[in-house]
């Protein structure tokens, strides 16, 4: 990814990157990948439009629970105000009949929870489930890195949960998807997704994303799409007299009133995609007034972004330790208040609330509504309708592959069931009490043993349900709403792309000479010339092939 | 007497060697020395399972390599991940850096140990030996990531360092994003980290040193540094040789994660080594066979200077890594 503060894919949380990735790659749209028929390589790229999967996609049935307060506007989430007082059972029976383990890969951006045995909320949940799981959890900084390894050995577990961002980064994942994970078409399809009411309830559009080599290959996990939001503390805003920017020039302004080095204060951690944003740069492709696809980095607003980032470095603002290592962690510096700015994932919020709650009642995190550079219209980068999938392994027999799609209908009960609550929460008067508001609030043994494990095996329809942090709910919700309005076209809009692997390999060296503009180590000039690059080793192949993708499907 | 026994022993090696043709000396022998074959047979299979067999998977570097086709279902594409290899320039920009890297270290990292060694033998109090012994081992077992983040809070833009001279007015430097001083920095980490580690195997070498020997000098009139120059260095030589030609064969492996943390501090110019090239081309976006071949290159040079360092050592009278006679 690119971006000073290391874009902060490789520290996202889970509900922060759903369908965001890939859009705002160097290598531009990287949705991940669908073919048509074969299993062949994707070293050439592929794409499958989301209106021809008719066929194989489940029907969708409603699920019949709690409705929200706040609706979901544009296509934003809606959002829940109140924890209901009483909580639905939506899996009356267990899921796995065999008992037999399941095993499960997931990703998780915290301390790890203690394991399978010595862990109260996985007996809670797998005595629902029927049989134990048993997850190996790796840390979701690293998770990319381990899959590619993982998939190549072809060692895989019952479920594997794969993040987009993740698979945008691998090449023939298509193949991949053909020879380790079961087809769940038959499965699934059409009115055969009754059978698992629960995964009835998730969208259409995010099933689409779940297709790979017309077969459906993943249960897909629901998104809104927003890959950023610039956060800043509001508790320190307040302090020090400042206002959220409306245009890049405040913003530049903030960044001196903010940065304090003798107060190990700086004002920005890793900003860089929401700076794009806010200059009008698309979040893959766009097409010029005679048609031809421009990448986002050749754009003349990506020069000026670039340009800008680069003076926020020069002028000091970036806390020195982003400056020193572009994935810095950036969580603690910010909620230790040593930088007051920074891009993240939606996920962050709650997740920092969470942390810090009991720690520093001042601690206010909010989200600058989204602005354009010169005070205009703004744009806000849209995702896919699903960032995350869980694979089901290949050849484990027809009982079996139920049982665990059985699992998979556990996970995606929505807010209000009482699967939810378990997986999100664990027990009630165990790992969690109920606040007067009904929100729950864990105990220290729920704050030890809880973790997003069962969360990330499946989706569940996007909500916005943390009510109990005064305010978020409606924030969140009115951020969401208003940043839906924004949305910039996608002109790939319903269509599933691979992109070609040269095109892959050239992130890495783009994003490394951007790195070294930021830093003042290559002048801005050079900015033309490494465009000038990527264009030549493999974007310029890139664009044929995305036109080509985009001319097949009539646009 | 001792050179009569010598000189026989031989011949009656080679009496029993000429014997060996024959079928029930072999089966003699099979007899006589089964209990040493049967130790070292778990070894011999761990080798061949272990080292010598994925070997053979170094053909992936001549292929257009899917995992999930198999070395059998992928298409061999000759050398075309070699020749993709040598026409990247970043390719060619992370050997040099490995090379500078390598050649600077071996400059100003070798010699640390054998100083450290010499000095720390030269102390007679065993107490304060073993002390400063074990205060300069312990950083070798902490992990890159904590040695990067030590010198990060020591002297990086948030360090100690640079807060000290902000906070008494000073302009702050940053010593940890500096691309023209990477090297000093990655030759200071490695010293900090390994020297005092890299020490043991010299103190072992100055342990089989003759005390005679000194003594017989110091009574002939040879000061300290004379018998540093005429019994410790020549006592320590063998080995030396014979680390310095090991070094050499790892010339093109100068770490991975010292570099990795720091890429991004100071840029892919300055930190990218073929180590991390072979990670960010071929492993992390999945093309294996494009990280096989510089993996392939990296063993072949390595292979080579190997070879080289042990003749040339032998040109001079040293027994090097190994002999043929």
């Amino acid at each position: 990814m690119i971006g000073p503060g290391g874009g902060s894919t490789n520290r996202r949380t889970f509900l922060s990157l759903l369908g965001a990735g890939a859009a705002v790659t160097a290598g531009g749209v990287t949705l991940s990948g669908c073919s048509s028929g074969d299993s062949g390589s994707s070293v050439n790229g592929r794409a499958e439009t989301e209106d021809k999967l008719g066929g194989l996609l489940p029907k969708y049935i409603a699920y019949d629970g709690v409705k929200p307060d706040l609706p979901g506007e544009n296509g934003g989430a809606p959002g829940f105000t109140k924890y209901p007082a009483t909580l639905q059972r939506a899996v009356p029976d267990k899921p796995v009949k065999s008992g037999k383990e399941v095993t499960a890969m997931t990703p998780l951006w915290a301390p790890l929870p203690p394991g399978l045995g010595s862990n109260t909320y996985f007996d809670a949940n797998n005595e629902r489930i029927g049989a134990p799981v048993r997850f190996n959890i790796l840390s979701g900084n690293d998770y990319g890195d381990k899959l590619g390894p993982l998939l190549a050995s072809g060692n895989v577990p019952d479920l594997l949960c794969v993040p987009g961002w993740n698979i945008s980064g691998l090449t023939r994942f298509g193949q991949a998807a053909d020879k380790l994970f079961e087809d769940l078409t038959p499965y699934l399809a059409g009115d055969k997704v009754a059978a698992y009411p629960l995964l009835a309830n998730l969208p259409t559009r995010a099933w689409a994303y779940g297709v790979w080599n017309s077969q459906l290959k993943a249960v897909p996990f629901p998104s809104t799409g927003f890959p950023w939001a610039l956060f800043y503390r509001k508790d320190i805003f307040d302090q020090v007299g400042a206002a959220p920017p409306k245009t890049a020039d405040e913003l530049l302004a903030l960044g001196k009133q903010l940065t304090d080095a003798r107060a190990n204060r700086w004002a920005f951690g890793g900003i860089t995609d929401e700076i794009q944003r806010a200059f009008g740069v698309p979040s893959g492709w766009r097409k010029d007034s005679s048609g031809k696809l421009v990448h986002k980095v050749e754009t003349p607003e990506f020069e000026e972004a670039i340009a800008f980032v680069r003076k926020v470095f020069q002028n000091g603002y970036v806390h020195p330790t982003v400056v020193g290592n572009k994935a810095t962690d950036e969580k603690p510096l910010f909620e230790g208040g040593q930088l007051v700015i920074r891009q993240d994932g939606l996920g962050a919020w709650p997740e920092s609330l969470q942390r810090q709650s009991s720690i520093n009642p001042k601690f206010d995190m909010q989200p600058i509504a989204p602005f354009a550079h010169d005070g205009g219209t703004p744009i806000t980068w849209g995702g896919d309708p699903a960032g995350i999938f869980t694979f089901v392994k290949k050849g484990l027999g027809k009982d079996r592959i139920a049982e665990l799609l059985g699992v998979l209908n556990y996970t995606a009960a929505p807010f209000g069931t009482e699967e939810n609550q378990l997986y999100s929460y664990g027990v009630e008067g165990k790992h969690y009490t109920r606040q007067s508001s009904g929100a729950p609030k864990l105990t220290a043994l729920g704050q030890k043993e809880v973790a997003t494990t069962y969360t990330f095996l499946g989706g569940r329809p996007e909500a916005i349900t943390q009510s109990e942090y005064p305010g978020y709910v409606e924030a969140m919700n009115a951020w969401g709403n208003n940043a839906a309005k924004l949305r910039e076209p996608n002109l790939f809009e319903g269509i599933r792309v691979e992109q070609p692997s040269k095109m892959a390999a050239l992130a890495q060296p783009f994003d490394d000479k951007l790195q070294d503009i930021y830093r003042g180590r290559r002048p801005v000039s050079e900015l033309k010339v490494a465009v000038k690059e990527w264009q030549t080793n493999g974007g310029n192949e890139g664009r044929d092939f995305y036109a080509k993708v985009l001319s097949d499907n009539g646009r | 007497m001792t050179t009569v026994g010598s000189s026989l022993r031989p011949k009656a090696s080679r009496a029993r060697g000429s014997a060996k043709a024959g079928g029930a000396s072999w089966r003699h022998r099979l007899r006589r020395d089964w209990p040493l074959l049967a130790m070292v047979a778990p070894v011999i299979v761990l080798l061949g399972v272990f080292h010598y067999f994925p070997t053979l998977g170094n053909v992936i570097a001549f292929q257009d390599y899917s995992p999930y086709a198999g070395i059998r279902g992928s298409d061999f594409i000759g050398f075309a991940n070699f020749e993709r290899m040598f026409s990247e320039p970043a390719f060619w920009s992370a050997l040099l850096n490995t090379l500078a890297i390598t050649a600077f270290q071996l400059v100003f990292y070798f010699p640390v140990p054998i100083f450290l060694a010499l000095l720390l033998n030269s102390v007679l109090s065993v107490r304060l030996r073993t002390l400063v012994q074990g205060v300069v081992y312990l950083p070798h077992f902490f992990s890159w990531v904590l040695v990067v983040s030590l010198f990060q809070q020591m002297i990086g833009g948030a360090g100690l360092l640079a807060q000290t001279l902000r906070s008494n007015g000073y302009q702050a430097v940053d010593l940890m994003t500096k691309p023209d001083s990477f090297i000093l920095l990655v030759t200071a980490q490695s010293i900090w980290k390994d020297a005092g580690w890299g020490m043991i195997v010299f103190l072992a070498a100055l342990s089989t040193i003759n005390p005679a020997l000194y003594e017989a000098a110091a009574a002939d009139g040879a000061n300290r540094w004379r018998r540093l120059w005429h019994i410790t260095l020549p006592g320590l030589r063998p080995v030396i040789v014979l680390l310095l030609i090991l070094r050499l064969g790892d010339a093109l492996t100068v770490g991975f994660e010292q570099f990795i943390l720091q890429r991004s501090a100071v840029g892919g110019g300055a930190a990218e080594v073929l180590d991390t090239y072979v990670y960010y081309q071929g492993l992390l976006v999945g093309d294996f066979g494009y990280g096989a071949a510089a993996g392939l290159f990296k063993g072949v040079v390595g292979l080579v200077l190997v070879l080289l360092a042990n003749r040339f050592a032998h040109l001079v009278g040293e027994q090097g890594v190994y002999s043929r006679s």
